[in-house]
Parts: structure tokens; C-alpha cells; sequence
């Protein structure tokens, strides 16, 4: 009778031990932590994009401008627009966790490639 | 007495086990956060960047139209594009193709930046039938070829490694096919863009 509630015991602990291994294997564990605020970056200025307010500031590396048509609820934004050069204006982030969202775009009626860069962080 | 009390202690054996199954679990979650970046999370962000360039490369053509410089613009964005998503650790591939009016014919540009050399079979249909034409383009570079009497609207198809596609454009339009491919890692997205 002894040996019958080890064995039902350990096939607990089997049972236990084996659904986690699942729980882990499928990524739902890692998922369910993941947050990402890059795409919410991203579609802020697509959106932008869309209302045909992107390009212009970005063209006249207008990074402040820019900056003033944002407003996230819960977190703080700062923007960078920088050339095909890789130099960059605007503010850096000061902020830890930060997430940054990117437009790239090939210029308004000369060609002029800019990269429009949101950096969002929550408000602590 | 010596008997009943070994017994129970030795039923709690199998209660262990338990335990240290809860307990490896439980070391493990407690764990989790110190390692996280062992543990591979999708790329979000190819997605987006594909939504980005579907809208994106269609207005580079237009600006290159407007100043007369298509070739360049389209070469030059295209670079633009390979290294700005290689500082984000993104293989960035593409080729496009131009179709523009020329005579009573269509002129066909094709900008090859998938990074090997490649031939492009392009079909053109219209009312009086058709004609098969082979584009060859060496990696990095630009070639282009000529369908000398294409009828007001045609078809054409665009086949090139394992890629067919086909779209109508009217010869009067200048026209865009775009292919792209975004690889990180084991994440890759290819699309199409007809305009």
C-alpha cells in the first residue's frame, strides 16, 4: 500500500514538473511579460505620416515641432531626426527602459533620406 | 511505537518529491528576470519597418521623378535603407523594377540589390500578344531593357528566382514592382509592391 502512494506521489510531482516544462516550451511565460512600446512609437508616426505632419517637420529637422504634436498618456517622448550620415538633432532620452519607435523616409519634393526617431519611456 | 513512527516518516518520501518539483519551478520564476535576454523574443519591429517601406519606396520613385534623377534616387535609398537596417541588425534585400513609356514602347529599369547577381524573365501581354524578355542584372547594379510596341494598357509578369508575380498598368503611368526582404535571424519578411 506504501509503494502505491509513493508511486501516485511522484507521478504528482512528474505531472507538476512536466506541465511547466510545457508552460515554458510554448513561450507563453515570455509573452506574457514582453511589452513592447516600439510599435506604439512607430504608429504614432505613421500616424502623423497620414495627417501629413511628419515630413515637413522632419525635412526642417524641426525636431521640437515635432515633438509638440506627440502626446502619450503614461509616458514621455522625446524625438531625433537624423540624415543618411547617421548625425542626429534632438534630445537624447534620459530615462531608463526606453523604448524607440523609427520612421524612415526619402525626403518631400527633393530627395533628402531622414530617419524620425520616438523614444518613449513611462512616466515614473 | 518505533514502528508507527517510521512508517509515517517514511511516507513523507513521496511528499517530497512534490515539494521539489514546486521548489525547482519556483527557482526558476525567481530566476526569470536576471536572464531574460537568454531567451529569444520575437522581432517585432519587421512588421513595421515592411509597413514603413510599402509606403515609402512608391514616394522615393516619385521624388526621383520629379527631379529627374530616378535612377540615382532609387540606387541611393536603396543604400540608405541597407544601412540604416543594418544598425538595427536587419539584412535588408531588394530589387525593383520601373516601367515607363518610351515611344509606342515601355522601357524596364531594375535596380538588383539582393546581394548576388540575377536574371528577371519579364512577360508583357497586351491585345496583340506577347513578348518574353531576360533581364540580367549584376548584384549592386542597374539594367534595363526595352518592349518596343506595347499596346495603351498591358500586363506584365515578373519572375525571378522563386518569385512570380503579375500586374496590369496602363503604358502612360510610370510604374513601380518592388521586392524586399527583411532577415534577422531566424525572422524574415518578404513583400511585394506594386505601384
Amino acid at each position: 500500500m506504501k509503494g502505491v502512494w509513493f508511486t501516485m506521489e511522484s507521478m504528482i510531482a512528474c505531472i507538476i514538473i512536466g506541465m511547466f516544462v510545457i508552460f515554458v516550451s510554448t513561450g507563453y511565460v515570455i509573452e506574457f511579460q514582453y511589452v513592447d512600446a516600439s510599435e506604439m512609437a512607430y504608429d504614432i508616426l505613421k500616424g502623423l505620416e497620414d495627417r501629413d505632419v511628419l515630413r515637413g517637420y522632419a525635412i526642417a529637422l524641426d525636431y521640437e515641432g515635432l515633438g509638440s504634436e506627440i502626446d502619450i498618456t503614461g509616458y514621455n517622448h522625446t524625438v531625433n531626426i537624423c540624415n543618411s550620415a547617421g548625425s542626429c538633432v534632438g534630445p537624447e532620452p534620459d530615462a531608463a527602459d526606453v523604448w524607440v519607435g523609427s520612421y524612415l523616409i526619402a525626403g518631400q519634393s527633393v530627395y533628402q533620406p531622414l530617419e524620425v526617431k520616438l523614444f518613449v519611456w513611462e512616466l515614473s | 511505537m518505533v514502528t508507527i513512527a517510521r512508517t509515517k516518516k517514511q511516507r513523507k518520501k513521496g511528499q517530497f518529491f512534490i515539494l521539489g518539483a514546486i521548489l525547482i519551478c519556483s527557482l526558476f520564476f525567481i530566476g526569470l528576470p536576471r536572464f531574460t535576454p537568454l531567451i529569444k523574443q520575437p522581432s517585432s519591429d519587421l512588421p513595421y519597418i515592411s509597413s514603413n517601406l510599402q509606403s515609402e519606396l512608391p514616394n522615393a520613385l516619385n521624388i526621383g521623378l520629379n527631379g529627374s534623377a530616378m535612377l540615382d534616387t532609387m540606387t541611393n535609398f536603396s543604400h540608405f535603407l541597407e544601412t540604416k537596417l543594418r544598425g538595427r541588425k536587419i539584412n535588408y534585400t531588394s530589387l525593383w523594377l520601373v516601367m515607363h513609356n518610351q515611344s509606342s514602347g515601355v522601357n524596364v529599369t531594375g535596380g538588383n540589390f539582393l546581394g548576388e547577381e540575377i536574371t528577371i524573365s519579364i512577360n508583357i501581354t497586351d491585345g496583340s500578344g506577347s513578348t518574353v524578355e531576360s533581364l540580367i542584372i549584376p548584384k549592386g547594379t542597374n539594367n534595363s531593357t526595352l518592349f518596343s510596341s506595347v499596346e495603351n494598357t498591358y500586363n506584365i509578369t515578373i519572375a525571378f528566382s522563386d518569385q512570380e508575380e503579375s500586374e496590369s498598368y496602363p503604358r502612360d503611368k510610370v510604374s513601380l514592382y518592388a521586392f524586399y526582404r527583411l532577415t534577422r535571424s531566424n525572422d524574415v519578411i518578404k513583400n511585394h509592391i506594386f505601384a
